[in-house]
């Protein structure tokens, strides 16, 4: 009986999420050219293989610095690679690391914030003044130190940008607990002797994962940004995978053949300004001071 | 929103950015409107005093420089070279073709197999301090490069004494024969000091003189040398002033006033030279300069230099696994496109067949780019117990000589290894981290350059087996005992004809058979200010300053 009740529950709580979407997509410009953005840069990276006409690492010394024409629409570069293939195929690396990097910083996050919350005393002081170092480092200095003493690789770098990003869903999470944590049905599991991680997991954290995943969608932009800016210093996967920042960072070198860091730069801005607009109508709209549009 | 406002201000930024260079491209001929163009970019350079009156005329060169000093015993940055000699002169001096012809030296001879070296100095030259040059300040120069410790000491580390039996006569005592010992006098770092001022400024030649000297420091805002230019300042990361030694025994040079301006950005180099604000721009690459081309007031010089590229297969199985087979080394030499090589390295590159650069004294004539053949390499990796290929990791340091990117040419090799089956995957390393793994012989596959610390093939058999270079491979004594053993014979052997029988013996046994892979000496772009005569590309100094004149 109390599953089924869960049950309903749930699926009206979806029903609510999408019906709440479709307000804001037809109501918010904003959110809706930034999520607009974003859809179509994830379908490129699903059918990425399918748009890209080259093989984006072959190289042909006959085409070397072409102009954008007909065969090759953004042109080529010095390797006489072709930009457009490269732009499709980098956008998969690029989505790829910020959503892995957004999803993993905030289950981690999500979950560390909860225990210091929920635990209180001295295990919350320790585990927050833990999170407070490493935020206390700049995020891209952070990153670049962490990346430099692993080796570059795409794993790596993922995993740098997620240890420098945990720490903000901690914080949230934590001040959400520490109210939710105080509620009567909370006060009812525990009164029914109901396990603290069982509490905490079922009772606690639920509540707190719609604020988590409108962080998450600001925190998207800032995740590719900081991705395209590791692989601009040369941190990213190594050579010759396709990487927007990487892209970018070859073609100063070039810059009478404008085309070379153009595109690629011109990929990062559309997806980073997608994703921070998609965040930035969200957190607007789910502050009441800032909620006219709605 | 605050992050959306800077967003949207980089569009803007970025579109403008595109407009400009594509305006640039086009409107680039009527853009040499010299005084009147270019400060938009904050590069407040003094506009080009090209009209100004003869005898008072100032050439501005642009740099992407290293140095630091200009003491010549202890200088031993690269770009330091145009600088030293305007202001030392050298006891000789390299010709267009690169042999060392006297030059403060009347005469010399050589005996005592090849040991013992008598000059007859110049009777005519003097200081820009005024002072006469005699054997005492040849002596004071040598002694105190060799006492003074520093970078460069290596060069004079087997003088054993410098006599002065008369004012106008220097014998030089060598600990053994070495045939190239002319040609490291041609070296800046053996500029002749005047004595008297440098021991004014605390200067020190004897067994002493790594702690009792103490005239680095103001030899490096000063100059003390009888050369055509005197330093007049020194500006760490912006600029070098010279000033023109009117009194010059070979006569005066032609510009009154030489700035050598600090600007590491290739592209503000060329937008510079193109708008008339840069005389000479020495900072460029083949691939940057294309707006260029076209320019009817700038020209572009495309020459060779003698930094090579070369490719370092670990000779030690326990390190390079295949890559120490021999076989697999040739089926790398086959595998790799020369032609797209040197297109990547610009134009006036070339591959030389070994360790020893083409231009030096008694190298092979340059591999042909029909050498690559990927059937023979595929034939030679199935031979080698590899029919499917196999992966190594490829060893790159972040790194770029005369502008051309390690990483750039790592990525064509990769690509070509790729072809017949071998999987290069590039691992990149900060110079820090590299040299060190490099110079211990760590590395399996690894690219990396060599520029020569003299202009003589001797120092190039450093990549021997056993060798300091060579053992960076792993290429040790017992691997190659023969061509070891013809190394150390070429380095005592003077006479010239003999010493070329030998370099050669080296060569063609080598050029086949070793861990190395010269991948190319890369080129050089020299742009110039059409008026400007003389800047011509030289091994030795880069740019001969001297010799650069202005209409």
């Amino acid at each position: 009986m109390k599953e089924a009740v869960l049950e309903m529950k749930q699926e009206s709580r979806l029903k609510k999420l999408l019906r709440d979407f479709g307000r804001i997509y037809t109501h918010n410009a904003l959110f809706a050219i930034g999520f607009t953005i974003c859809l179509l840069w994830v379908l490129v990276a699903i059918f990425a293989p399918l748009i890209a006409p080259y093989d984006p690492i072959a190289q042909d010394f006959t085409q070397r610095f072409a102009k954008p024409s007909a065969a090759h629409l953004f042109g080529t570069d010095n390797f006489g690679r072709d930009i457009f293939s490269r732009v499709v195929m980098g956008s998969r690396t690029s989505i790829l690391a910020g959503f892995t990097t957004v999803i993993l910083a905030s289950i981690f996050g999500t979950i560390y914030g909860g225990i210091a919350g929920y635990a209180g005393g001295v295990v919350d002081d320790v585990l927050m003044r833990i999170a407070e170092m490493v935020s206390a480092f700049p995020a891209l200095i952070l990153a670049m130190v962490i990346t430099s003493a692993l080796g570059s690789s795409l794993f790596n770098t993922l995993f740098a940008l997620v240890i420098v990003s945990w720490p903000n869903y901690a914080r949230v999470v934590r001040s959400m607990v520490l109210t939710i944590k105080e509620n009567d049905y909370v006060a009812a599991a525990k009164a029914l002797g109901t396990k603290r991680s069982r509490i905490l997991l079922r009772e606690i954290i639920p509540n707190t994962i719609g604020q988590v995943m409108i962080m998450a969608t600001l925190e998207l932009g800032n995740a590719i940004l900081n991705f395209a800016g590791l692989s601009f210093l040369g941190l990213g996967a190594p050579p010759p995978a396709p990487e927007w920042g990487a892209m970018v960072s070859d073609g100063i070198d070039y810059f009478f053949n404008w085309w070379i860091p153009t595109f690629p730069g011109l990929a990062i801005l559309t997806m980073s300004v997608g994703a921070n607009l998609m965040g930035d109508s969200i957190r607007d709209l789910m502050d009441p001071k800032l909620r006219k549009n709605f | 929103m605050k992050k959306l406002l800077a967003l949207l201000l980089v569009v803007a930024f970025a579109l403008s950015a595109v407009a400009c260079s594509s305006q640039e491209a086009q409107t680039e001929p009527a853009a040499t409107d010299a005084g009147t163009t270019a400060t938009d970019d904050g590069t407040q350079a003094e506009t080009p005093a090209g009209d100004a009156a003869a005898g008072d005329k100032t050439l501005l060169i642009g740099v992407d420089p290293d140095y630091s000093t200009f003491d010549p015993a202890a200088a031993y940055e690269g770009w330091a070279a145009p600088v030293m000699m305007a202001l030392y002169d050298t006891l000789f001096r390299f010709d267009a073709e690169g042999e060392p012809q006297p030059w403060l030296v009347e005469d010399y001879t050589v005996e005592g197999d090849g040991t013992v070296y008598t000059f007859k100095l110049r009777e005519d030259v003097d200081f820009s301090s005024g002072n006469h040059m005699t054997s005492a300040d040849v002596k004071f120069s040598l002694d105190r490069i060799k006492n003074l410790q520093g970078n460069p000491s290596f060069l004079a580390a087997d003088i054993q004494s410098v006599e002065t039996p008369d004012d106008y006569t220097v014998v030089v005592t060598l600990g053994n024969p070495d045939g190239a010992f002319i040609y490291k006098l041609g070296a800046y770092s053996f500029g002749i000091l005047d004595s008297a001022v440098v021991m004014e400024n605390g200067g020190v030649s004897d067994e002493t003189a790594a702690t009792a000297d103490n005239a680095s420091q103001w030899l490096t805002n000063n100059s003390a040398g009888s050369g055509p230019y005197t330093l007049a300042s020194y500006s760490p990361d912006s600029q070098v002033v010279l000033e023109r030694n009117d009194n010059y025994w070979a006569g005066p040079a032609d510009a009154k006033t030489v700035t050598l301006l600090d600007i590491p950005d290739a592209t503000t180099q060329a937008m510079m030279i193109a708008s008339g604000d840069l005389d000479v721009a020495l900072g460029l690459n083949a691939d940057q300069v294309s707006a260029l081309e076209g320019n009817a007031d700038v020209e572009l010089h495309y020459d060779g230099t003698l930094n090579m590229l070369f490719l370092l297969m670990n000779n030690d199985p326990a390190i390079g696994g295949p890559m120490a087979d021999p076989k697999v080394q040739q089926a790398v030499r086959y595998a790799v496109d020369y032609a797209g090589i040197q297109a990547l390295c610009g134009p006036g590159s070339v591959t030389p067949q070994t360790i020893i650069q083409v231009g030096f004294f008694g190298a092979l004539e340059a591999r042909s780019t029909d050498y690559t053949d990927k059937e023979k390499a595929k034939a030679l990796l199935a031979e080698a117990g590899y029919p499917d290929g196999f992966e190594v990791t490829f060893s790159v340091i972040t790194n770029s000589t005369e502008g051309i990117k390690w990483l750039d040419v790592a990525q064509k090799v990769a690509a070509d290894l790729a072809e017949v089956g071998i999987t290069a995957n590039i691992e990149t390393m900060d110079s820090t981290v590299g040299y060190e793994l490099y110079r211990s012989g760590q590395m399996a596959f690894a690219i990396n350059a060599w520029g020569p610390d003299y202009l003589d093939s001797n120092n190039q058999l450093a990549f021997l087996p056993g060798e300091t270079v060579g053992l960076r491979a792993n290429w040790e004594y017992e691997d190659n005992p023969e061509v070891a053993d013809l190394g150390k014979q070429a380095l005592g052997e003077t006479d010239p004809t003999a010493r070329e029988e030998l370099l050669v013996q080296i060569q063609e046994t080598i050029k086949d058979n070793s861990p190395w892979l010269p991948l190319a000496q890369v080129g050089k772009v020299t742009a110039v200010r059409t008026g400007i005569s003389g800047a011509d590309y030289s091994n030795a100094y880069m740019i001969d300053i001297y010799n650069v004149t202005k209409n």
